[in-house]
């Protein structure tokens, strides 16, 4: 394991790492724009050049391995003076579009020139290159002028996606990004040529003049499209969404994220959210407090005993699944999970890059939690035969499937936990009013067996609750009362109860999550169909 | 930021008698001393609290006699803290000429600490406001209740994790201030809120017999708007504009003193012209401030004429504040590292000018009132206070030096280039309200000699520091350069960044020292802002002042004081 110093700092490092890398895990910042942790290295900005002992020249960071007593310098004189004119040089051309550049907040040239620049521009504007400014190439929006041609874009599209939409085109000063005849980006991962882009070049369209990004707060938590569990930020102004950008892990998603995932964010704050509770009365619906309806379902829930069935949803955090199940034994009554599509297998991918077929975030926690006991189909069945007075749902997918119309006529109470209107909802006698993924605190599993965290990132609209908050206050009224009054809470309990996850809290989860073993006799295995 | 050749620094508090003596007294319960940028700053264990304050006030070789600030500060979940608050105290000590900071760590499951109310008078008030504000008790307070929000107000507004936006109306006011015996025969009157005596909106209920005043309570915060928690969320040249409303009767100065204190956070000094044009635009607000404070003062006492002659005076300097940034009273002309652009070319003629007619103005004025012997008996001998109370109350300015201290900050401490010109600093021998006004006066004169020397002096050059961390480019630059527009987004959206760390800065305002204490994490906001107001303390004084006088000698008092609301309330 080579040691180093870097600005006086003794650091040890696996071999094979390289400087900047090294400095990167030490807290110690090597201006760059070519480099990125997740794509292979390139050395052509020439901006991470550092001192090192016994070397004459200057040598690019991203490209040279530690070796054992190397002694690296990144501020001397010499360094500064190179990140300096190297700033200088890529900002020859570049044209002054800060005000309406999107970039401004999180661009690297802006950052590093306030950290290593800090010097009088020698450039008048007349003599700047013009280039192509707002190509449209669909989601994505290319301003040739600001690009610093770090090429970050083409090693992307080589290495991550294997699409190769980007080539270098032109030459000298006239060097350009570009598509070939300026085809829009077909992939499904476009959006991570924005984030990727360290400049104003590649520009997502969704996010265009939406919203300058220092207003903007951001929240850790997990993407809720399929079973990979990308890690996100939400970034939020006043407790509006406004876009989802990955959060790097190296074990899940490394620094991407795909593009349906980055368009959830807009279902929200949609104006469709159910936000207050309702019951059926004599002839129409009743808007009525939580309270009330909860009285309401768990005294048709008490009624009905072991004639009653549960069906979880593996929308729902492990906190919500812990005590929807206990909201089934409490009664007796009967417990599945897998509504909707047809169990697919959690680890299946769905192309070669990140998304999955499982497009639930929550199956592998409902299969770690034992929830698939009585099998749906024997409980549409039970429903059929009438044998079921109340039926509860964690999520309103069953009242969308055709097959299941008939089944749902036989049975006098049916109870959801709905997030967003819809016509399946007429179906229901009782809506709870659900708050989504990026209103709570919980966990989720993925297919790894990780356990990740959500951080609440906006308020839930109107009455809307926690949905492990809306089981809690049935179990309650069944004179079963649960001692957790927060989502922490209900994860100590239910650590307690799961074996797999014995130990665990949320510190011990972290910010990167906490895998668990994917043991071949565990019963936690992938469901089969 | 340490270089590989940089000498590693001596130990904090090194030499210092404070930290020798602390030490050798309470030995591991001084738990901290740093110093950064020439402040020293020692951290004991709160058991020790009481005893250190004891020692720093009454040791010989310290003598911290004046009580300058108490606060808390909220340090939420700080890596590095087992404690979630802290209590800051500012002593200063008048004959050794040095600052110091005390501070105790308070924890949240157990938020008490001794009061510091037997060892001065002034720290009633501020125990006061950092248990309104935070929820600190002060154990052994005579009167714990809130000082600046009402008393219907739920929660700690100053905490962490206190919503910068809630607020609680106030439904049903306190009426009784004083605790009264039924049968008693005394009468109970409010003075104030709305009562033109009370410069500003103040409160104070009196107990009277007859005209004598046998006991007052004052109630402040009617124009508390939280400016220290505005701050917390403010970038270092946003909270600019809001200090102008702190003394709003001298805007300029508070702009400086702010400017002064970030300035030294930095570790960034302004260039001289800056320096320069700040020195008389300070002394040039001083000047408005005091005729405010007389001229209003006698008008409570039934005498009109001086107001309308030497408001006239304010006029000429509201023309010259006018012509240097637009505005009259709120400023904000001062920016971190200058002003915000330079004065005009023809400033020093106008000036000139002005500082003739402000002159012929202060002769009217003083024929008027200083031989008046109608005036000498409302103020010769009314309100006096005496050295020792006048420190133990922490007063500065005009009114400690009425009471015959002669502690001015620009004398003892220098800044803005004061120690290059000539002026006197007047003191009184009586504290009476009579020794304030004629301080006040000859403070005026003093200021006037100080412009003169300013202007002949003033130096060419740049107004404003060309460090780019701190200050804006020239808008030229910035509409014709990518470089100059970067560096204007960035100081404009994230702002100035400066070390993490705190520092005291402190200039003599209108009223006294004013002092700035800042916390900084490094953060573009600062983490905690507290304004050292110097009315504060003068003002506490106020109803232990008119105790035994009679009603008449309270107003003639007040206004001596020169209480701004604003800067009172903040």
């Amino acid at each position: 394991m080579p040691k180093c110093t870097i600005d006086g700092k003794e650091i040890e490092v696996a071999p094979g790492t390289t400087v900047i890398e090294a400095a990167a895990r030490h807290g110690i910042e090597i201006p760059h724009f070519c480099w990125h942790p997740d794509l292979p290295v390139d050395g052509n900005c020439r901006m991470c050049l550092v001192e090192i002992e016994k070397m004459p020249k200057l040598q690019i960071a991203c490209n040279t391995l530690v070796t054992e007593g190397m002694v690296v310098r990144t501020r001397s004189e010499k360094a500064v003076e190179a990140h300096r004119t190297t700033l200088e040089f890529l900002l020859i051309n570049h044209p002054i579009d800060c005000p309406v550049c999107d970039q401004a907040g999180e661009c690297y040239l802006q950052d590093n020139y306030m950290g290593h620049g800090l010097y009088d521009s020698k450039v008048e504007l007349e003599d700047k290159v013009r280039k192509r400014k707002v190509v449209d190439l669909g989601p994505i929006v290319l301003d040739a002028e600001r690009c610093v041609l770090c090429t970050r874009c083409i090693r992307f599209e080589r290495e991550v996606t294997g699409t190769n939409s980007f080539e270098l085109v032109n030459r000298g000063d006239h060097t350009e990004i570009s598509t070939f005849e300026n085809r829009p980006v077909l992939h499904d991962y476009a959006g991570n040529l924005a984030d990727v882009c360290p400049v104003g070049a590649l520009l997502s369209h969704d996010f265009r003049f939406k919203m300058r990004v220092w207003f903007l707060k951001a929240h850790e938590s997990v993407c809720p499209g399929c079973s990979t569990g990308c890690n996100v930020f939400v970034d939020e102004r006043d407790g509006e969404v406004q876009r989802l950008r990955p959060r790097r892990n190296v074990d899940v998603n490394k620094s991407w994220m795909c593009d349906f995932g980055r368009a959830s964010y807009k279902e929200i704050g949609l104006t469709s959210r159910v936000s207050g509770a309702r019951r059926k009365g004599a002839a129409n619906w009743e808007g009525v407090r939580v309270a009330e309806a909860l009285d309401t379902v768990a005294g048709r829930i008490k009624d009905a005993g072991s004639a009653s069935a549960f069906l979880a949803s593996p929308q729902g955090t492990n906190e919500d699944l812990f005590v929807f199940r206990l909201l089934a034994e409490a009664v007796g009554g009967k417990l599945d999970f897998r509504m909707g599509d047809p169990q697919t297998k959690v680890r299946v991918r769905s192309d070669n890059v990140l998304l999955r077929e499982d497009r639930n975030p929550n199956t592998q926690g409902c299969l770690d939690q034992g929830l698939g006991r009585a099998g749906v189909s024997a409980i549409l069945e039970a429903c059929r035969s009438g044998a079921v007075k109340a039926l509860v749902l964690q999520g309103p997918e069953l009242l969308r499937m055709p097959e299941a119309v008939d089944a749902l006529a036989r049975v006098p109470f049916v109870a959801v936990m709905a997030t967003h209107e819809g016509p399946e909802l007429e179906r229901a006698h009782a809506v709870l009013p659900a708050a989504v993924w990026a209103e709570v605190e919980g966990t989720f599993t993925n297919y790894q067996r990780r356990l990740q965290r959500l951080r609440r990132a906006v308020a839930a609209p109107g009455d809307a609750l926690p949905r492990w908050e809306l089981a809690v206050g049935l179990l309650h009224r069944l004179g079963q009362p649960l001692a957790a009054t927060s989502a922490r809470e209900v994860f100590a309990l239910l650590v307690k109860a799961v074996s797999d996850y014995a130990g665990l809290d949320y510190k011990a989860i972290g910010h990167q999550g906490r895998a668990l073993p994917l043991a071949e006799e565990s019963p936690a295995r992938e469901a089969r169909a | 930021m340490a270089s590989a050749t940089e000498v590693a620094a001596p130990p904090a508090g090194v030499g210092s008698p404070a930290v020798r003596v602390l030490r050798e007294s309470l030995g591991d319960q001084v738990l901290k001393v740093e110093e950064f940028r020439g402040d020293l700053a020692i951290t004991v264990a709160r058991k020790a609290w009481v005893k250190a304050g004891q020692l720093l006030r009454d040791h010989p070789e310290l003598d911290f006699k004046l009580f300058l600030d108490l606060c808390g500060v909220d340090y939420l979940d700080k890596d590095g803290r087992d404690e979630r608050f802290e209590v800051v105290l500012h002593l200063y000590s008048v004959s050794k000429k040095h600052h110091l900071r005390l501070k105790t760590p308070v924890p949240e499951a157990d938020a008490k600490v001794d009061t510091l109310t037997g060892l001065f008078k002034g720290a009633n008030w501020f125990e006061r406001e950092a248990w309104d504000l935070y929820g600190i008790v002060f154990a052994g307070h005579p009167n714990l209740e809130r000082l600046l929000t009402h008393d219907e107000f739920v929660g700690h507004p100053m905490r962490k994790d206190y919503p910068t936006a809630r607020r609680h109306v106030l439904k049903s006011p306190k009426e009784r201030l004083l605790h009264v015996p039924d049968d008693s025969e005394h009468v109970l009157i409010n003075i104030g809120p709305s009562h033109p005596t009370m410069h500003g909106t103040f409160r104070v209920q009196a107990l009277l017999d007859g005209e004598t005043i046998k006991d007052a309570e004052a109630e402040i915060g009617y124009m508390h708007r939280n400016f220290e928690k505005m701050a917390e969320e403010r970038t270092y040249w946003q909270i600019v504009p809001y200090t102008d409303r702190l003394n709003y009767c001298s805007s300029f100065m508070n702009g400086h003193g702010w400017a002064l204190a970030v300035e030294k956070l930095l570790g960034v000094p302004a260039p001289p012209r800056a320096e320069a044009i700040r020195v008389i635009l300070s002394e040039l607000s001083r000047i408005m401030d005091h005729i405010i404070a007389i001229s209003t003062n006698v008008v409570d006492l039934g005498a009109i004429t001086p107001f309308f002659v030497m408001f006239r005076a304010r006029e000429d300097i509201y023309d010259l504040l006018e012509a240097c940034c637009g505005a009259r009273l709120t400023v904000s002309y001062v920016r971190i590292g200058g002003v915000a652009q330079d004065i005009p070319e023809d400033f020093e003629a106008r000036c000139r000018k002005a500082l003739k007619s402000v002159r012929e103005i202060w002769d009217q004025g003083n024929k008027l009132l200083t031989r008046n012997p109608i005036f000498q008996n409302r103020f010769k001998d009314v309100g006096v206070v005496g050295r020792e109370d006048a420190l133990s109350w922490g007063w500065v300015g005009p009114c400690l030096r009425g009471s015959g201290v002669a502690y001015d900050v620009r004398k003892d401490h220098p800044y803005s280039g004061y120690e290059q010109y000539d002026f006197d600093v007047p003191v009184g021998t009586v504290g009476d309200c009579y020794d304030r006004y004629l301080v006040r006066m000859e403070e005026m004169q003093q200021s006037m000699r100080i412009v003169e020397q300013a202007l002949a002096k003033l130096p060419k050059g740049p107004v404003i520091t060309d460090d780019k961390r701190v200050a804006l480019p020239p808008k030229s630059e910035v509409y014709s350069n990518i470089e100059a527009l970067m560096n204007h987004f960035k100081l404009i959206y994230e702002g100035i960044l400066p070390p993490a760390g705190e520092v005291y800065g402190y200039t003599e305002a209108a009223n006294g020292e004013l002092g700035f204490y800042v916390v900084s994490d490094g953060a573009k906001t600062p983490w905690r802002l507290k304004v050292r107001p110097p009315c504060f303390n003068i003002y506490q004084a106020f109803p232990e002042m008119i105790k035994g006088a009679m009603i008449a000698d309270a107003v003639a008092i007040m206004g001596g004081l020169n209480v701004v609301a604003g800067e009172l309330d903040r």
